[in-house]
């Protein structure tokens, strides 16, 4: 007997969602910054030490938009069936919002004017949600045809079957 | 009971924040030597560094304003009054 097996997804995985779930994701960012800059603001004079009094505006200005940002998009990937390692994301958006706020620092960015305020905030949005959009992906599906012919006596029967898995 | 006290003293520390002395520092100077003093940007920019050197700050030649920014959420602007006054923050 002859077996064919035609694989016709090996692994089904999207490499990057749709433009409505990333613009959600985006959309979710952009409010979280006013949010970002007030907290910020408000810790500027937890400590009158250097270090420690600059980690708490700092760092609230790097996670807390890395957070909004992978916390929608994993609601999106939940809602839509997908998956995501929202570790992994999460530690990839936190990189990449340090390298953001590390430019925008160096730039000389202020978040005392409201045009610094609306270009920063606007490039985050872009970018944040990039890592979790490209870690989204469908659970891996497979479907396959089997084939069997098989000999009688007058001739060849081919069976048939289909099969997917989800 | 000096050494107390110089404790107490240390733990309390200033009232103003690092990165507020640094900012509202080299915009006043940077203004200063720019407008009372008369020298040019280049040379106030590097007379005006301050360690460790975690400000940005820009000249509005036309305005007479320093503005400097430190991590995105310290800043400070000073302001050329006039000869008598010279520069004063806002």
């Amino acid at each position: 007997m002859v077996t064919l097996w035609f694989s016709m997804l090996s692994s089904a995985q999207a490499d990057f969602p749709d433009w409505t779930q990333y613009a959600q994701c985006a959309v979710a960012t952009a409010v979280a910054m006013p949010v970002t800059y007030a907290m910020g603001e408000a810790l500027t004079g937890t400590s009158n030490q250097l270090v420690s009094g600059m980690l708490p505006a700092v760092l609230t200005g790097i996670v807390l938009p890395a957070s909004v940002s992978v916390g929608s998009a994993a609601l999106i990937a939940n809602k839509a069936g997908m998956e995501m390692n929202v570790g992994t994301v999460f530690g990839q958006t936190v990189g990449l919002n340090t390298g953001v706020y590390a430019v925008g620092t160096a730039l000389g960015v202020s978040t005392d004017k409201w045009q610094d305020r609306l270009i920063y905030g606007a490039v985050s949005a872009v970018l944040l949600p990039l890592p979790s959009m490209l870690a989204m992906q469908s659970p891996n599906s497979t479907a396959s045809v089997l084939v069997s012919p098989s000999a009688v006596s007058d001739g060849w029967v081919m069976n048939a079957s289909f099969q997917h898995r989800f | 009971m000096w050494l107390i006290l110089f404790v107490l003293g240390c733990m309390q520390g200033y009232n103003n924040h690092d990165l507020e002395l640094l900012t509202s520092y080299r915009a006043k100077d940077m203004c200063s030597c720019v407008f009372v003093q008369g020298r040019d940007e280049a040379y106030c920019r590097d007379w005006t560094k301050a360690s460790p050197n975690l400000a940005t700050l820009s000249v509005d030649m036309d305005t007479k304003t320093v503005h400097t920014e430190a991590m995105q959420y310290w800043s400070a602007t000073a302001r050329f009054v006039d000869a008598k006054h010279g520069c004063v923050l806002e």
